[in-house]
């Protein structure tokens, strides 16, 4: 189960709790990592600052990024891991609060699979998170590299 | 734009200027010229009549004086004595007593001759035959024969007669005419005739003298032969004319010469015997039967005035051309101030606004061109202030754009925290809360659900406020069609008629337009759900001559005296137990129809239902506005 690791990118810690809450209410018993803004998910994934030395080759199954973050914003992460031979074909799930139609495209352009607006009941973030699971852990069949 | 050909303003001037001064050099040379003319023309008929005048006085002068002589001659002593005694001698010539008589008598006449130039003088018996004539070298031919012309005798027997103009060779102007006077013996018994051939040559000096006529003028005199004028003096340029040249009457040429003989008196502008235009005067002499014409050739008459015509000419024609290029410098000088001003405003509509015409004559182009800069001036002040305005309405665009994109993301996560960790304490800690523990928490999470709505409502009009409108021809029963598909699936249960009128449709921004349908027929659904049956109905109306479209319902319906509140954000009729919603639905169609230059309102009554009207594209936005 090690390499079906979920790799949670969010700033907002009640989020991270909330999310991690909701996907265990919805039965997924993945490893999430949780890197707290963009620069983190990026180091992460590339093995880099406080993950050096972290063996790249595993690799999460699927990211949940959110889009407004400090220091590196989602879009720009999403940039990043879509330029980067290794990761490129990575699941990438915007996961946000904004509903604007600009990051919506945008996200899109930038190569997102998928795009979920956290909604405010958390009845229903809790069911988007177990549709999202099942989907894209179980359902969703990606290459082997 | 329809082509219009182009005429510039110096062609303009030349043209009227040109039509102007000749039409005016034209008429002025025309009335100068004819009154000059007519001015010349009395002058020169004045001054033939004065000729002919003379020359009638000088002729009848000189006849009355050879009447004298041949009254004399038959008066005198020795004549009255010897003629009836010639008269029976004159059968033989050769008798002494006759030649002796004859010698007599010649010393006598030859005072005639010699001294006052007849050319014979002639005595003739009671019955017209020559008895005597001087000089004796006619003796042999003339003694004896009936005097010639008749009319000599015939006429001179009875008072002194001139005969009409004879060829005679022996006259210096081989013309002579016959005077002849009746001659009575001492007892005053007639006699015979006597008769003096008078040379024609000191009548015809008269008529040389040309004095006051010109290169071509000339006197003439004729008598009426029949129906003709009959020519008895030498011409100018015509000096075998006499006796031989004729004018007719039923011609128009030698007017003159028809007239006088006519024995008419006048004066004018006529045509001569050649035909040539002539002004002329005409006289009669009674005494001799003759006509008296003198005359002068038009053109020679006009010389002058024609040669002042021809200077007139000139002048104007120079004139004309120093006008011209007077008014194509004019012109210039004045359309090239009125192209730089064309220039300039070329200039400034291309977007140059600091662009100045600069022109700076102190007349209207001049303040015009002074206008015109200053007009730039303060349309580039304007147009940097509306720039300067715009940019700054930009930028609180933006600002705007990124707090709705906060507001929609940091305001709605703690929402969500409030909501989600509700949720974990009715979830996890449950038995150690009370109902009314459990209750708040119910509370908070549906509190802080309606907060998200609201914010998310919010945001929905504040897009529909900036975002840009794409106008194209929107179907609005399809789309009112679709919606209530949609509003079926919502309420399976339910049993609504949905009434949509067909092929309503307008020019406009399709996804804004769905936005106020969705409001309208949501509304509509909404507040009939308390109905069994219900009938929702989408159409078109008239309202004054204008398309107004409806969304009817037989629902809740609304105390028309609030009416006004129905479009303010956050505005509510209806308590939140009764019907869900954020009361910005409304808003948020006013905000896309007055975007669309139209005017929504609503007729409603509690329990009987609301109806919805909305324009689209009126002229009158303002008023709604105001209203």
């Amino acid at each position: 189960m090690k390499d079906k690791s979920i790799l949670l990118v969010e700033d907002n810690p009640d989020d991270v709790k909330l999310t991690i809450r909701a996907f265990k209410k919805a039965n997924i018993l993945n490893e999430i990592v949780v890197a707290a803004d963009g620069a983190e998910a990026l180091d992460y994934l590339f093995g880099s600052g406080k993950f050096a030395g972290r063996d790249t080759s595993v690799k999460p199954q699927l990211v949940l990024l959110d889009l407004n973050m400090p220091k590196i914003g989602g879009l720009e992460v999403l940039r990043r891991i879509r330029a980067d031979a290794r990761t490129k074909l990575l699941p990438v799930v915007i996961l946000t609060t904004s509903g604007e139609e600009k990051d919506l495209v945008e996200s899109y352009n930038m190569g997102a699979n998928s795009y979920v607006r956290k909604p405010v009941d958390f009845e229903q973030f809790t069911d988007a998170a177990q549709k999202l699971g099942l989907y894209w852990l179980l359902l969703n069949k990606v290459p082997r590299y | 734009m329809p082509k219009q050909r182009h005429v510039s303003i110096r062609k303009k001037l030349i043209t009227t200027f040109l039509t102007f001064a000749t039409i005016s050099v034209v008429l002025l040379g025309a009335l100068f010229f004819t009154s000059a003319r007519k001015e010349l023309q009395s002058v020169h008929i004045a001054q033939l009549e004065n000729i002919a005048d003379l020359k009638k006085d000088r002729i009848e002068l000189y006849f009355r004086e050879r009447q004298g002589d041949i009254v004399t001659a038959a008066n005198a002593y020795d004549i009255k004595r010897t003629l009836p005694l010639l008269g029976r001698l004159a059968a033989d010539p050769s008798d002494p007593v006759f030649r002796e008589t004859y010698r007599k008598l010649d010393i006598h006449t030859k005072q005639y001759r010699d001294v006052y130039g007849y050319l014979s003088i002639i005595l003739t018996d009671t019955r017209g035959r020559i008895v005597y004539v001087s000089p004796e070298s006619q003796m042999k031919e003339r003694l004896g024969k009936h005097i010639y012309p008749e009319n000599a005798f015939a006429e001179g027997k009875k008072d002194v007669y001139f005969s009409d103009i004879l060829r005679n060779s022996a006259a210096e102007s081989g013309f002579e005419i016959m005077a002849s006077a009746p001659v009575r013996d001492a007892r005053g018994a007639f006699a015979g005739v006597i008769a003096f051939e008078m040379d024609m040559t000191p009548v015809y000096k008269l008529f040389q003298d040309t004095t006051g006529l010109g290169r071509t003028g000339e006197e003439l005199i004729v008598r009426r032969e029949g129906s003709a004028a009959l020519f008895l003096s030498p011409l100018r340029y015509d000096p075998d004319a006499v006796l031989k040249k004729k004018a007719l009457f039923d011609e128009t040429r030698a007017f003159p010469a028809q007239m006088a003989v006519q024995g008419r008196r006048g004066a004018g502008l006529v045509y001569d015997y050649n035909g040539v235009e002539v002004l002329a005067a005409w006289r009669y002499v009674p005494s001799l039967r003759w006509g008296l014409v003198a005359k002068i050739n038009a053109a020679e008459a006009f010389q002058s005035v024609v040669a002042l015509r021809n200077m007139v000419i000139a002048i104007a024609a120079g004139i004309i051309v120093l006008g011209v290029l007077a008014a194509m410098l004019f012109a210039r000088s004045f359309s090239a101030p009125i192209m730089a001003l064309q220039k300039g405003a070329e200039m400034i509509s291309s977007g140059n606004l600091d662009y100045r015409v600069g022109i700076t004559s102190n007349d209207e182009i001049g303040r015009l061109a002074a206008a015109f800069d200053n007009m730039a001036s303060s349309l580039g002040r304007t147009t940097g202030e509306l720039r300067r305005k715009a940019t700054a309405l930009e930028t609180s665009n933006m600002e705007l754009e990124a707090f709705s994109y906060s507001v929609s993301h940091d305001l709605r996560a703690p929402l969500r925290g409030i909501d989600g960790f509700s949720l974990v304490l009715l979830e996890d800690y449950a038995e150690k809360l009370d109902n009314e523990g459990r209750d708040a928490l119910e509370r908070i999470r549906a509190a802080s659900q309606r907060m998200g709505l609201l914010i998310d409502d919010l945001l929905k009009l504040s897009r529909v406020s900036r975002a840009e409108l794409k106008r194209e021809r929107v179907n609005l029963s399809k789309i009112a069609g679709r919606i209530a598909e949609d509003l079926r699936k919502t309420g399976p249960g339910r049993c609504v008629e949905f009434v949509i009128a067909d092929g309503i449709t307008h020019e406009g921004d399709e996804r804004l337009l769905s936005v106020v349908l969705q409001n309208l027929l949501g509304n509509a659904w909404k507040f009939t759900e308390k109905h069994e049956n219900a009938r929702i109905e989408f159409g078109m109306a008239d309202c004054h001559g204008a398309a107004a479209y409806f969304v009817r319902d037989d629902g809740a319906g609304f105390d028309p005296s609030y009416s006004d509140k129905l479009f303010m954000p956050f505005q509510r009729l209806h308590a939140m137990y009764e019907f869900s919603g954020t009361g910005i639905g409304l808003a948020t169609v006013q905000r896309i129809i007055s975007r669309h230059g139209g005017r929504v309102w609503a007729e409603g009554e509690v329990g009987k239902g609301a109806c919805f009207y909305f324009t689209l594209d009126e002229r009158d936005i303002d008023e709604e506005r105001h209203s």
